[in-house]
């Protein structure tokens, strides 16, 4: 059992005899030997995360609470002073009403859309895997193409959308002109890039349900939509959570989409909480002020995603 | 009868469903396809005649530099997020000590940190280093983005892998580097594979830290480089399109090349951050 060290490379690991408990050292000796192999290779990735994540997430608590313009050279206390200028700003409410706006309307669109895909997917008609290759191709994609592909669609006079639209006999609008028309292209964007998410853990969910559950039940005579109802979809609850969860936590960090589709405009009226931050940050410099949205930002978001795990998982287990 | 027309009110679902997913894409490579002269004619010229290449060769594309800032941080961030993530999830599936349950957890949960909260520390970060605006201040950023997934994915293939083979392993002599290399990664490899393209996605999509940190052509990768060709006044479409594609063209390769195993793995390991 020595030479088991040995290859590790890493430091001599320490002598191996130098074990006090004699009498045991068969499995005893194996596990003290097993925790340090352990400690040694898992330390090098938990240091590159402490320096790489903790320590910026301390600092920038820490700038959160420094004054604003000298936060680069180090700066003097200012206590909540810039979560109490962030909060009383306009352009911070605008910012998360949009984004709390946002997040309701696409996960909902998102949920009802994939449970009705996902469900039609599980059908297993032929050629479905076909389908459900052309729906996984979004997901791999970044937000930014889907952004600057929707921009091109949505283009006023050159537009494939606005043209689709003259052929059916409808006036497309100018979509970057107005704050509806500008906030509507970027849920369709978004949806693109966002939805296939849901499909796809949905239809991975369907898959486990077991068919003679709805055998059953039909055999009870139950309709389509009773079944779909009281069978599926109890059923289907925890993959459900698991998209509204992980589909929260994203869409209230939107950006990218929003950067390259409308820049927050026209007239800041798609600014969103990062859109804010960023800005407040690196255009304006306000760091302090930056680092306090972002603080409020996350306590909200992770808020948000225990309260969601909360309110549905009990029914859950009531099931 | 009856039947007949479910059947075909699926298929419309999920036809419908499709267009939606590939028109984006359809439009942007007919674009990339297109002269000059039928890039702004109204109504829009659908399919191009004659197809042509001019978009993809003429002017050195433009935004070729950018893409290869975009692979050469995303690779050596992945090859390093590898290096680090491969003993440690192995250490973590099986060697367990004191606290390795909890600095597991606290690694995993660095995934659901939003970007823009780490954006501040590491701007400043990276401007005291001096490493703003380099690809190896880049690199820096994104190896904690992929090594959060990795260690999460790879804890639970290598934790699959039956003991037994290790035991049968290390009582042929053969130490702990030794069953890792020579038994459990050979035994994960599908699934390893499919951490590193989800750990290789996670930067090569990135936009708001790349945003942050670049400032010129130096270190600007592809996400930067259209939003900032999109956003300018005077878009040549065509040429954007054509880059726009040869950045999607590895993607979309992939994506068909390992459909199922990453589906799986998205489903399971719910990707994203």
């Amino acid at each position: 059992m020595a030479p088991e060290l040995a290859p590790a490379g890493a430091a001599p690991a320490a002598p191996a005899p130098r074990r006090p408990r004699g009498g045991e050292r068969g499995p005893a000796a194996d596990r003290t030997r097993g925790r340090r192999v352990g400690l040694l290779l898992t330390a090098p990735a938990a240091l590159v995360m402490a320096a790489t994540v903790a320590y910026p997430l301390v600092w920038v608590l820490q700038i959160s609470v420094t004054s604003s313009a000298t936060a680069v050279t180090g700066g003097h206390f200012v206590g909540l002073e810039n979560y109490g200028a962030v909060l009383r700003s306009g352009s911070f409410r605008d910012a998360l009403w949009h984004t709390v706006v946002f997040v309701v309307l696409t996960v909902t669109i998102e949920v009802v859309l994939s449970v009705l895909l996902a469900t039609v997917l599980a059908k297993r008609l032929a050629g479905h895997r076909i389908f459900v290759g052309i729906f996984a191709l979004p997901l791999m994609m970044a937000p930014i193409v889907s952004g600057f592909m929707w921009r091109w669609l949505f283009a006023d006079q050159y537009g494939l959308v606005n043209y689709l639209l003259s052929l059916v006999g409808v006036d497309g609008p100018l979509w970057g002109g107005s704050p509806f028309w500008a906030r509507l292209s970027i849920l369709v964007a978004n949806l693109w890039t966002a939805l296939p998410f849901g499909i796809l853990v949905l239809f991975a969910g369907m898959a486990g349900i077991p068919e003679e559950l709805d055998e059953a039940a039909q055999l009870d005579g139950a309709g389509p939509w009773q079944r779909f109802r009281h069978v599926t979809l109890p059923l289907l609850r925890p993959a459900i959570l698991l998209v509204l969860v992980v589909r929260i936590a994203d869409a209230f960090r939107v950006y990218d989409v929003v950067y390259i589709l409308t820049g927050g405009g026209p007239a800041g009226s798609t600014n969103v909480l990062n859109t804010y931050i960023f800005k407040r940050s690196f255009s304006d410099f306000q760091f302090g002020q930056g680092a306090a949205a972002a603080v409020l930002v996350m306590v909200l978001s992770a808020v948000i995603s225990v309260a969601a795990f909360r309110v549905l998982r009990p029914k859950e287990d009531a099931q | 009868m009856n039947r007949v027309l479910t059947r075909a009110a699926q298929y419309a679902v999920l036809a419908v469903a499709a267009v939606f997913f590939v028109l984006p894409v359809l439009w942007t490579l007919l674009t990339s396809l297109k002269p000059d002269l039928q890039l702004r004619s109204i109504p829009p010229t659908i399919v191009p005649s004659p197809p042509t290449l001019e978009n993809y060769t003429g002017t050195g594309g433009g935004l070729l530099v950018y893409l290869r800032n975009s692979v050469v941080a995303s690779v050596v961030a992945t090859a390093v997020s590898l290096l680090l993530s491969i003993p440690a999830a192995y250490g973590f599936a099986r060697f367990p000590y004191r606290f390795s349950g909890g600095v597991f957890g606290a690694i995993v949960i660095c995934r659901f940190v939003p970007t823009i909260v780490l954006s501040i520390p590491y701007f400043l970060m990276m401007s005291r280093l001096g490493l703003l605006d380099t690809l190896l201040g880049l690199v820096a950023v994104y190896v904690p983005l992929q090594t959060t997934l990795m260690v999460w994915l790879l804890e639970s293939f290598f934790r699959q892998v039956p003991r037994e083979l290790e035991e049968a392993a290390q009582i042929d002599g053969l130490g702990v580097v030794g069953r890792l290399v020579r038994i459990v990664i050979p035994l994960t490899l599908p699934s390893l594979a499919v951490a590193t393209i989800l750990g290789f996605l996670a930067s090569w999509n990135e936009f708001l830290l790349a945003n942050t940190l670049g400032r010129t052509t130096a270190s600007q990768t592809m996400p930067v480089g259209i939003a900032s060709f999109v956003t300018s006044f005077q878009t040549d479409w065509g040429q954007l399109t054509a880059n726009g594609i040869l950045y999607m063209l590895p993607v979309m390769a992939v994506t068909l090349a390992a459909q199922r195993g990453l589906i799986s793995g998205l489903t399971q390991g719910a990707l994203k951050g």
